[in-house]
């Protein structure tokens, strides 16, 4: 039995946290003493183990969860947009000076379309509203699902990007 | 008005972890996720308070987030200090041309169950603004895809965040702050239900898909101008499909996006905070879809809608009553 | 991180938020427990930025984790954590985090459980020096306890976690009798 099982300058000693006067002390009875020896493999070796536990996966998206619980103090990168605009599309377009048709409606009229569309290089067309698609999609979702997380994304600045 | 999912009938191909008793005021042939999310329906409807959530989205250049101001009051919600007003199911957003009706339809649409296509388990969840919370994590081939924190008082959702393929965050509403929860009573005062507001159909247009997709089921049609709505769910997912008249006049769509070719079509493709829009032209008319399920996801809807001037390849006709969609 | 400045939050979580969440899974065990100390740490760090003196920052961190785990085992001891009667939790086996080295995956699993089975008192100042890698010192400030009785914990946690990882298999008892 080592008198130094319940040593705690075992540990000490392995983490270097003896003294240089301390620390000689020390080895002096290790290399005198096989069991201490013996107890000092065995506390380096859970020491060991711990020190060489890989890092723990963080789960998925965890650094975003913890930036999304911001307070309401924040002051970062607030744009001051309140009143969202509906339709963007009229900003962002090219003028063009293509003729336009009135858009048909009702399945006989698209068949008669279909056919136009044959014969006349010149089609039909639309004019994309694509900011009423995506708020309308968006209000939709929300009257099926939870009305809050659903709708506040409403209040955001809406974008066109790649 | 409690709007009650069913389970979608004839493929259940999720599974539910539930260890313990279910939870309160399940019923029979809901399961506790749905139940979940039913709950914090009626609850947002039901009381009263005010707070302010954070709304995160994912851009090309990284997130971007926004407090916004949310006030419960009268049975209905003001979002953005009044800008965004929502009363049973119906919504209005103001912009510079006054109000816009965003949605009329005050019935609930039947969406499938979130087991029909997801893994869900639910247990403890963080603290959120200062309140203890339930949580609902929606999986499926061993990815998260969407997480619910639901107040463990009443019922709300506190917390939603929702994942990409690649397991980063893509979107994401946390309140920060809220205040003292209420009964509510009375009856919120709301915009007019406008003239070009989208009108709900009741059947969907004879060449509607039922289906389109891995599981995204029909459930719901509008008029909205000039083009027709179709809305479609998988339970987690929403993916609206606007079809109309006429091929698309590329100079007004809106700049930046992308053209990606599918099937030999090429589809202008934009990300913006309220989902991927997706729009092309085929056979003289042109489509454009909305939806926040996954670039994946998107091309399985893409595939079944078909895209080529071959027309329809799985048109599945509507043949039952006006009332069921199934 | 260099030193020299006080961080954002955000910066906190983007740069630390690996070492918050390694010390507050190895003190927990488990995930979701893990998670939420992490937001409860980063709740503390935020209001905490305000009067940080620029140094160690680790150091800092490791202490916030370090109070927040012990204010929710003493909430726990005073409350025990009960089902409400009409409200029965639906209990779902906490997640074990996934180790970064797939080989040694049942190795970590059974280390980590065999910290987890450390009373708090041990756990503590094990995850703190050879977790966190915090001095002595720092741990004495962290834990508002003389050096002493840190070397001392530090000493018998780690006899204890060797006798868990003995009955668990994962090192053969020998050594000293």
């Amino acid at each position: 039995m080592s008198e130094l099982e319940h040593d705690d300058v075992v540990s000490a000693y392995l983490d270097g946290e003896l003294t240089p006067v301390e620390r000689a002390a020390f080895e002096a009875r290790l290399a005198a003493d096989a069991d201490a020896r013996a107890e000092l493999d065995d506390v380096a070796e859970v020491r060991t183990l711990v020190r060489g536990l890989p890092l723990p996966s963080m789960p998925a998206g965890f650094v975003d969860e913890l930036l999304a619980t911001g307070t309401a103090d924040d002051a970062a990168a607030e744009t001051g947009d309140v009143a969202p605009v509906l339709d963007l599309g009229t900003a962002q377009t090219r003028r063009s000076g293509r003729a336009r048709f009135a858009a048909y409606a009702g399945a006989a009229a698209a068949a008669v379309a279909l056919v136009v569309a044959v014969a006349m290089p010149a089609q039909t067309s639309a004019k994309p509203a694509l900011a009423t698609d995506v708020r309308v999609h968006q209000a939709g979702a929300a009257a099926s699902g939870d009305p809050v997380s659903g709708l506040a994304p409403l209040a955001t600045p809406l974008r066109f990007g790649r | 008005m409690r709007r009650v999912r069913t389970l979608a009938c004839a493929w259940a191909m999720g599974s539910v972890v539930v260890v313990a008793a279910g939870l309160p005021s399940q019923a029979a042939d809901t399961s506790p996720a749905d139940t979940l999310l039913d709950r914090a329906r009626a609850a947002v409807a039901t009381h009263e308070f005010a707070g302010t959530v954070r709304v995160g989205w994912r851009t090309a250049s990284g997130m971007e987030w926004k407090n916004v101001p949310v006030r419960a009051v009268d049975g209905g919600l003001r979002l953005a200090g009044g800008d965004l007003v929502e009363d049973d199911g119906r919504a209005w957003l103001r912009g510079r041309a006054g109000w816009a009706t965003l949605w009329s339809d005050t019935r609930a649409p039947e969406a499938p169950s979130v087991t029909a296509k997801y893994h869900v388990r639910i247990g403890k969840g963080p603290h959120v603004a200062d309140r203890p919370t339930r949580a609902l994590t929606i999986e499926r081939g061993g990815h998260v895809v969407e997480r619910y924190a639901f107040d463990r008082a009443e019922g709300f959702v506190l917390r939603r965040v929702r994942y990409g393929d690649d397991g980063r965050v893509t979107a994401s509403m946390s309140f920060v702050q809220l205040g003292e929860v209420l009964d509510a009573r009375g009856s919120l005062q709301t915009p007019r239900v406008g003239g070009s507001a989208p009108q709900p159909m009741d059947r969907p247009p004879s060449d509607a898909h039922r289906r389109v997709g891995a599981g995204f089921v029909l459930v719901g049609a509008q008029r909205v101008g000039e083009e027709t709505q179709l809305q479609y769910s998988d339970g987690v997912f929403t993916a609206s499909v606007f079809t109309r008249d006429g091929v698309i006049d590329r100079d007004a769509l809106p700049t930046g996006g992308a053209d990606v070719k599918f099937d030999g079509v090429t589809v202008r493709r934009y990300r913006t905070a309220g989902g991927t829009v997706l729009t092309w032209e085929s056979r003289g008319r042109t489509y454009t879809c909305v939806t926040d399920a996954s670039d994946t996801e998107q091309r399985a809807i893409l595939a079944s809608l078909g895209s080529d001037d071959d027309g329809w390849t799985e048109a599945v006709r509507f043949v039952t009553s006006p009332f069921s969609w199934f | 991180m260099t030193s020299d400045r006080v961080p954002t939050w955000e910066e906190v979580a983007r740069d630390h938020g690996q070492f918050l969440y390694s010390v507050a899974y190895r003190l927990t065990g488990n995930v979701d427990d893990a998670r939420d100390l992490v937001q409860e740490a980063l709740l503390r760090v935020r209001r905490g930025l305000a009067t940080y003196e620029p140094g160690s920052l680790e150091g800092w961190l490791a202490r916030i984790v370090t109070n927040v785990f012990l204010d929710d085992m003493r909430r726990k001891k005073r409350r025990p954590v009960q089902a409400l009667p009409d409200e029965p939790d639906l209990v779902v086996p906490p997640a074990v985090a996934a180790d970064v080295a797939a080989d040694r995956a049942g190795l970590s699993t059974e280390i980590q459980a065999a910290i987890a089975a450390l009373p708090e008192e041990f756990r503590v100042p094990v995850v703190l020096c050879d977790v966190a890698d915090q001095s002595y010192e720092d741990i004495a400030r962290i834990l508002d306890v003389p050096i002493g009785t840190v070397r001392s914990r530090l000493h018998r946690g780690r006899k204890l976690l060797r006798g868990e990882l003995v009955a668990r298999g994962v090192v053969t008892a020998g050594g000293v009798t």
